[in-house]
């Protein structure tokens, strides 16, 4: 931020593992700290999302598919669009009601992706994901994924 | 609390962090935490920051995506 703007401050507040995820991600990424990581953060969201356009709006229905778990694999409730799932829960199974735990799963490889505090990440993030597919007609692509990762990090040029 | 609203952080949230933003990031922010129904800014900064980090785990950690 160059000197003389004028600026506004904003505070965030994080739990801790969200407070070790910023630093980690901050520290890889060379920032002097989390706050202007998380402003970088948030500008290369907002862009991503401004040139990709509205995010692919999947159909999601209650269903059950399995999951590898920490314990080992099991079937679990929640939400499916194939070759997505969403249950409420953790790599440690599944949580009850007000845990604000949710996991995203690839259904085919039966492997938890990401686990949010709602069931609207893991849609968004399915979402996003799903971009890969419908590049593959629908189909398991093999493309490299570097487009969408690229579209959240700073463009290098 | 209406019926409706939810919390927009964790209870558990302790922790804070300090972001600082020109006029043009507050003006983007504070809109997008509108549309995102996230409350406040600082809400959406999270939610953003979140959603980043799944994103570059779940590249990372799905190395199938890359092979033929």
């Amino acid at each position: 931020m160059a000197g003389g703007l004028k600026v506004a401050s904003f505070t965030v507040r994080a739990t801790m593992a969200q407070s070790v995820a910023w630093k980690r991600a901050s520290d890889a990424e060379g920032h002097a700290s989390v706050g202007t990581w998380l402003a970088e953060a948030v500008d290369r969201h907002l862009e991503a999302v401004a040139r990709s356009g509205r995010p692919l709006p999947l159909a999601w229905r209650h269903g059950r598919f399995r999951v590898a778990l920490e314990d080992g694999e099991r079937e679990v409730s929640g939400f499916a669009s194939p070759p997505f799932g969403a249950y409420r829960g953790s790599e440690e199974g599944p949580g009850p009601r007000g845990c604000w735990r949710y996991s995203l799963v690839y259904i085919p490889q039966r492997r938890l992706l990401a686990t949010f505090r709602t069931y609207g990440h893991c849609k968004a993030l399915a979402s996003e994901l799903a971009r890969l597919w419908v590049r593959w007609g629908g189909s398991e692509p093999i493309e490299d994924p570097a487009p969408l990762l690229q579209r959240f990090q700073r463009e290098e040029a | 609390m209406g019926w409706d609203s939810k919390p927009v952080y964790p209870v558990e949230a302790a922790h804070t962090v300090s972001v600082r933003a020109t006029g043009e990031q507050r003006i983007a922010w504070k809109h997008a935490a509108r549309k995102y129904g996230k409350g406040t800014a600082g809400g959406f900064l999270a939610y953003a920051a979140d959603f980043t980090i799944a994103v570059l785990k779940a590249l990372e950690e799905t190395p199938s995506w890359r092979e033929d």
